[in-house]
């Protein structure tokens, strides 16, 4: 009997499954044809359904046995719940640490990009000011030069050795040393022209391979 | 045989009728017919020799365009005819290129005699294995006129391209580096002359204590570092061109990249003559002046 009971309060609350689920076909059905026109006037057999559906729920519980079989029903249920949640506990701990994890290395990510991105754009401001600076120093040159474009390049002067004053000593006019030095400028002079490798004298390009036959 | 020597002999005399000029008379030839004086004698001017090498070297180049037309119409046609042409412009080229290589030859030693420096040792040397070349080319002029085909001419052709590939080039770098040697020998001689003479003027200049004639402690000490110096460049370069001689002397070398590396350690030492007459003429200059207080 109670067996009966609960299968008919199991097939009601079904019932009430599918109604609702037919109410909300029936409403956007209703809706599409409120928007096509239709859907004010006609009669609508699933509205029929519900209003019965509300009195079957209405009526009272014959006996107390079904409603203390949904308890114990529900005791169970909870007691489960409690199983499941003692025993997910952890799993579900770690998930959430996980999360924050992800959470936190996504911000770092978001950090490191953002660090980029800046660093680039001060680099990118530093070369625009190099430019400017180096655009404003050429063009301050050529106003000083009277329009002339060309950028003076800095070159290295030769800085001349410190000046010794000197005289001609006692052995300038020395008819030995003169003699030294003019022969000592003659043999620099044949040294630095006269090459070693004469190409005037170098062997003559003759065709040896001559053949008469082929 | 009798005839064979009496054909040899009308083609010979043939042949120097129809060409006219021959090589150059051997020293024989010449005291029989008194010609012009022999260009291969110890004697001769460098620029004489030289100026017959260049005239030459025209020559041949004229006669191989003879011979490169009469080759290429020979190819075309292959008539008798052609093929006389050919024979007789290939005689020639074959004739006037050997006589390029000995006139050469005879050019390179008269720079060697001329060349100050050069000893006579290595002259003499270089001067029998120039002979001994010379007198092959000689020779295998003379054997020309005997060929009769133009198989034989190319014979002839191969023959003196080996003599030259294994002989005579190998002689022409030879004399080419005891050229190079010599004028470094010189060079090295002259700096050593005028380095002692210096060397034994200043020793004078040191020794002298008149005031106004002695230079101070420092200036002497500034010189004598100079002379130093120049001593070390030129044993330096003596140094570099010794291994050189002595590599030269081992006649190795047969190609051109041998030939060049030798010559490049004899230009290293000149190099450093030319550093050491370079201090000797600054140092020259401190003698020359004194410093002003």
């Amino acid at each position: 009997m109670k067996l009966n009971k609960m299968a008919d309060t199991q097939s009601n609350s079904n019932q009430t499954k599918k109604s609702t689920v037919k109410v909300i076909g029936g409403g956007f059905s209703k809706w599409f044809g409120m928007l096509t026109g239709r859907g004010a006037s006609q009669s609508n057999p699933i509205q029929v359904q519900n209003s019965q559906l509300v009195d079957k729920k209405n009526q009272p519980l014959e006996e107390d046995s079904v409603a203390e079989d949904i308890k114990k029903a529900k005791k169970l249920l909870s007691l489960g719940m409690q199983k499941f949640s003692k025993s997910a506990g952890p799993s579900v701990q770690k998930g959430k640490e996980m999360e924050s994890k992800g959470v936190e290395y996504a911000k770092k990510v978001v950090d490191i990009d953002f660090t980029k991105k800046a660093v680039k754009i001060f680099l990118v401001i530093i070369f625009v000011l190099i430019i400017l600076f180096v655009a404003s120093r050429v063009l301050d040159l050529t106003n000083k030069n009277g329009g002339d474009t060309n950028v003076p390049t800095p070159t290295n002067v030769p800085t001349a050795p410190p000046y010794k004053r000197t005289e001609p000593s006692i052995y300038d006019k020395d008819a030995t040393i003169l003699k030294i030095e003019e022969d000592a400028k003659v043999l620099l002079n044949e040294i630095v022209g006269k090459s070693l490798d004469d190409d005037s004298i170098s062997p003559p390009n003759l065709d040896v391979n001559i053949n008469f036959e082929r | 045989m009798v005839r064979k020597c009496v054909f040899l002999f009308i083609a010979v005399s043939v042949f120097l009728l129809t060409y006219g000029h021959f090589v150059r008379p051997s020293n024989a030839q010449e005291e029989t017919a008194g010609t012009t004086a022999p260009q291969r004698q110890t004697k001769i001017n460098y620029d004489k020799s030289y100026q017959d090498y260049v005239l030459k070297v025209q020559e041949y180049k004229k006669a191989h365009e003879l011979y490169v037309t009469a080759k290429a119409q020979y190819l075309r046609i292959k008539t008798q005819k052609s093929e006389s042409t050919l024979m007789d412009a290939g005689m020639t080229v074959l004739k006037v290129r050997d006589e390029v290589i000995i006139y050469y030859l005879d050019t390179l030693m008269n720079r060697l005699k001329d060349t100050d420096g050069a000893t006579d040792a290595s002259i003499k040397m270089l001067q029998t294995k120039a002979d001994e070349e010379v007198k092959w080319y000689e020779t295998h002029i003379l054997s020309l006129p005997t060929s009769s085909s133009l198989t034989d001419l190319t014979e002839d052709s191969t023959e003196a391209q080996s003599r030259k590939k294994d002989n005579t080039d190998k002689l022409i770098y030879e004399i080419l580096l005891n050229i190079s040697y010599a004028v470094t020998e010189d060079y090295s001689t002259r700096f050593s002359d005028l380095l002692g003479a210096f060397t034994q003027k200043f020793d004078i200049i040191r020794a002298d204590t008149r005031e106004g004639f002695a230079f101070d402690a420092k200036k002497v000490a500034l010189i004598d570092k100079y002379i130093d110096e120049m001593e070390i460049i030129i044993e330096r370069s003596n140094d570099k061109r010794e291994t050189t001689y002595v590599e030269i002397a081992k006649v190795k070398y047969k190609t051109v990249a041998e030939y060049n590396s030798l010559l490049k350690s004899l230009i290293e030492a000149t190099q450093y003559q030319k550093d050491a007459t370079f201090e000797l003429i600054e140092t020259i200059g401190e003698v020359k002046t004194n410093e002003v207080k």
